[in-house]
């Protein structure tokens, strides 16, 4: 066993809930201001409404925050729980964890959807949400065991500040012998200096004998958890079969989760081939279609773009099962074996990379000029290791790598870092400089809302070059797609509820190279529709990969291909079998929106939530610079030719990019209009009465608040 | 001949992405073509020319990421 210093100042035996259609009804709440440990039972309330999974977390946030709360006050909750139907093994995607906190970025509700064992494990040990509130006094490892039927709190004072390492150390300490009955959610030394900590969740690879990664990567969830002093949560649990959900109608899931299986298994190899090389066929597609973000957004295609995707990662990823979930067909959680960093504390030895995935290719490598994969492969591993985002970790550097080489700030203000585009040992040191919150790293790790203000304060940054280049809404940084020729993917990053992050609507492919969408009205509808299915799949502890990144052959047949309704019907099919309640896919949607509205009124409760929080910088829009209007000039000019029917003989290039500007902008504006109209939100952004009534969720409070905000 | 989504076609010489396109039924979604393994999007189509006896999948590209 692993010597490891933990005391024990905390330890409870409880009675565990058995799991009856896919619930335990149980809740779980830590406040470490008092060591307290608190069993709760689920309202059926709350059940019928609220799901599971996010709506869980969400409910749970909103009854222990007030509209004060701020992200490292006490009573700032991280809420984690899989779903209904989390730990079902052998449907693809079939479990995952929905984390939630108030976040240090955006001031607002943050929801992160990951892999790992332990959303099911800790729902099998009898609790379908964990609450997590106050703040301990030393740090602390929380142990939830459902073998043992304990939940313990252990102080420490010496374990390691690095998640790669501390997952392992945990994960031989609590359970040496059979180490795949554990799952740890960790973070690490980024976490503590930067606001952009992620979470790490653990499972055990029995294949490599090894413990593995999966990231609840958005919105500083990570730096939560670490303000709160909790250096790990551990969950434990032994055997998952089809009957520890116990099901409804155990034939119809065995025979739903056959069905998708199968198909999963059989189309992925003539498609995407995720299970060979995870999201990195996005790397070339991006490319060929001018999305892949290039020097912090400026260009969407690259000629080297080609050598850090499938073509190399094909032949990188250590071969072997790599499915984050028990017998998940998608199986696409790779990694890559025996990689050595240049740098940092593990500089000279052999490490197994968890990753990349398509947005750490790209946010890390192409957007910060990087072609090489082993500087992607470095900064994904001490990301992971420190407990950082990659996506926010690699926008903020894109960024701050455009300030240097525009002069908005100098060597002076980086402390000598030379931040060219493309200058890898400078990324390497900046990210470790943000880990360890020294240095310009200090500065950069408290993400990109903050940078620009300092910027322009500190160092006299013209603040609104800073505004037009800092890839940030809400204070969240973009995640890793051009977005300048699909207006509808504009509106799925700046209309998106926790901030510019793909998972809630990723329409460029519908939009911009299908054209599937031309009008107002058809962009509102799917910035209607797709939110509500990746919402569904957040209640239920799903992943969304086997919806439609995995499609069958005869889609195309349907009547509304884009919405691949054979899959979403096996999604209503299986969510019956498992709790009893017979739906349709009306009905999936019908539970989406209940959530999705609710989570639009939390926005709103902590001060956000209206339409001059909807925004998104120029960049997102359009060309901020000349340089970039003339890598596009031709589609450009055509534009204002034929769409804006502006006369551009004699003009000079600034003034065409002053002009598109204008009309992209009013574009924007006016697709917020439509998508507003299209949920049954107010001009100003904020669901009507009428919406909430329609969806139950007239709370006393709800209605306070609306009328606080002049919706009555 | 070539295989196209398990199925046969007829094959010539100098038969781009573009051309097959043209006489495949709803590709609609395609966006990107595997041929033997290797990637092609659909900006490239018409410059990509398929050889005799190759493996072709088209990719109903809907979502990402």
């Amino acid at each position: 066993m692993t010597q490891l210093n933990l005391k024990e100042v905390k330890s409870i035996s409880y009675e565990r809930a058995d799991i009856n259609k896919g619930y335990s009804d149980k809740s779980l709440h830590i406040n470490l201001d008092n060591s307290g440990i608190d069993i709760r039972d689920i309202k059926a309330e709350v059940k019928e409404k609220f799901i599971g999974g996010k709506g869980y977390d969400l409910w749970m946030m909103w009854n222990s925050v007030t509209s004060d709360t701020k992200w490292n006050d006490p009573e700032n909750a991280i809420c984690i729980a899989s779903g209904p139907l989390g730990g079902t093994p052998g449907y693809p995607g079939g479990g995952k964890s929905i984390v939630t906190t108030i976040s240090p970025l955006t001031s607002i509700p943050i929801d992160s959807n990951v892999g790992g064992y332990f959303g099911p494990y800790k729902k099998f040990a009898g609790f379908d949400v964990l609450e997590i509130t106050g703040k301990a006094k030393e740090e602390v490892v929380i142990l939830i065991d459902g073998i043992k039927e304990e939940i313990k709190i252990f102080e420490t004072k010496d374990l390691v500040d690095d998640s790669y390492q501390l997952s392992k150390d945990l994960t031989d300490y609590f359970d040496k012998d059979k180490p795949v009955n554990i799952s740890v959610v960790s973070t690490g030394l980024g976490a503590k200096n930067s606001l952009m900590g992620c979470l790490n969740f653990t499972w055990y690879d029995t294949g490599r004998k090894m413990t593995r990664y999966k990231q609840a990567g958005r919105g500083g969830i990570g730096t939560v958890l670490a303000d709160k002093k909790v250096k790990a949560v551990v969950a434990r649990w032994n055997q998952v079969t089809f009957k520890t959900n116990n099901p409804a109608d155990m034939e119809a899931l065995k025979k739903v989760t056959k069905t998708h299986a199968k198909e999963i298994n059989t189309l992925d190899s003539k498609q995407n081939r995720m299970a060979k090389v995870g999201t990195m066929h996005l790397v070339p597609i991006m490319n060929d279609h001018d999305c892949l973000p290039v020097n912090n957004f400026q260009y969407g295609s690259h000629a080297e773009g080609q050598n850090i995707g499938e073509l190399y990662f094909d032949k990188a990823f250590h071969k072997g099962f790599d499915g984050c979930w028990k017998g998940c067909a998608v199986a696409c959680a790779h990694g890559v074996k025996d990689f050595v960093p240049v740098s940092g504390p593990y500089k000279g030895k052999k490490v197994f990379v968890d990753g990349p995935e398509y947005e750490t290719a790209a946010g890390c490598g192409s957007n910060l000029g990087i072609f090489d994969p082993s500087t992607i492969l470095e900064i994904n591993f001490y990301c992971d290791a420190y407990g950082m985002d990659t996506i926010s970790v690699g926008t903020s550097i894109g960024f701050v790598m455009e300030c240097f080489e525009r002069g908005l700030i100098t060597k002076e203000h980086t402390k000598g870092l030379e931040l060219f585009f493309g200058n890898r040992v400078a990324a390497l040191e900046l990210l470790h400089q943000m880990a360890e919150g020294k240095e310009f790293g200090a500065i950069v790790g408290k993400g990109i809302r903050k940078m620009k203000a300092i910027f322009a304060k500190d160092f006299g940054s013209d603040a609104k070059m800073l505004q037009d280049i800092g890839m940030e809404s809400k204070g969240l940084e973009f995640s890793e797609y051009i977005t300048k020729e699909s207006l509808a993917q504009q509106g799925g990053y700046g209309l998106a509820l926790k901030g510019p992050q793909h998972d809630e609507a990723w329409l460029i492919f519908l939009d911009m190279v299908h054209n599937f969408m031309p009008t107002f009205e058809n962009k509102a509808e799917a910035l209607h529709w797709f939110p509500m299915f990746r919402t569904w799949f957040g209640l239920c502890g799903l992943c969304k990969l086997p919806w439609n990144d995995i499609v069958p052959e005869d889609n195309k047949d349907q009547a509304e291909p884009a919405k691949v309704v054979k899959h979403v019907g096996w999604y209503a099919d299986f969510f019956s079998a498992v709790t009893g309640r017979k739906v349709d896919i009306d009905g999936l949607i019908a539970m989406s929106e209940v959530v999705y509205n609710f989570q639009r009124l939390f926005n709103l409760k902590m001060g956000y939530g209206t339409r001059e929080h909807d925004t998104v910088p120029y960049r997102a829009m359009g060309p901020v610079t000349p340089e970039e209007y003339e890598s596009r000039q031709d589609l450009y000019d055509t534009q204002l030719i034929e769409k804006y029917s502006i006369d551009i003989d004699g003009m000079d290039i600034e003034e065409k990019v002053k002009i598109l500007r204008k009309n992209r902008e009013d574009q924007y504006v006016k697709l917020a209009d439509a998508v507003y109209l299209r949920r049954g939100w107010t001009e100003n952004g904020i669901p009507t009465v009428e919406t909430v009534k329609r969806l139950g969720i007239d709370f006393p409070d709800v209605m306070a608040l609306l009328k606080a905000n002049g919706v009555e | 001949m070539i295989n196209v989504n398990d199925k046969d076609m007829d094959w010539y010489e100098d038969m781009t992405i573009s051309n097959l396109m043209e006489v495949i039924e709803d590709t609609d979604y395609c966006a990107a073509v595997r041929i033997n393994d290797v990637l092609f999007s659909s900006p490239n189509f018409d410059k990509t020319i398929i050889p005799d006896n190759a493996k072709v999948y088209l990719l109903p590209l809907i979502a990402g990421g």
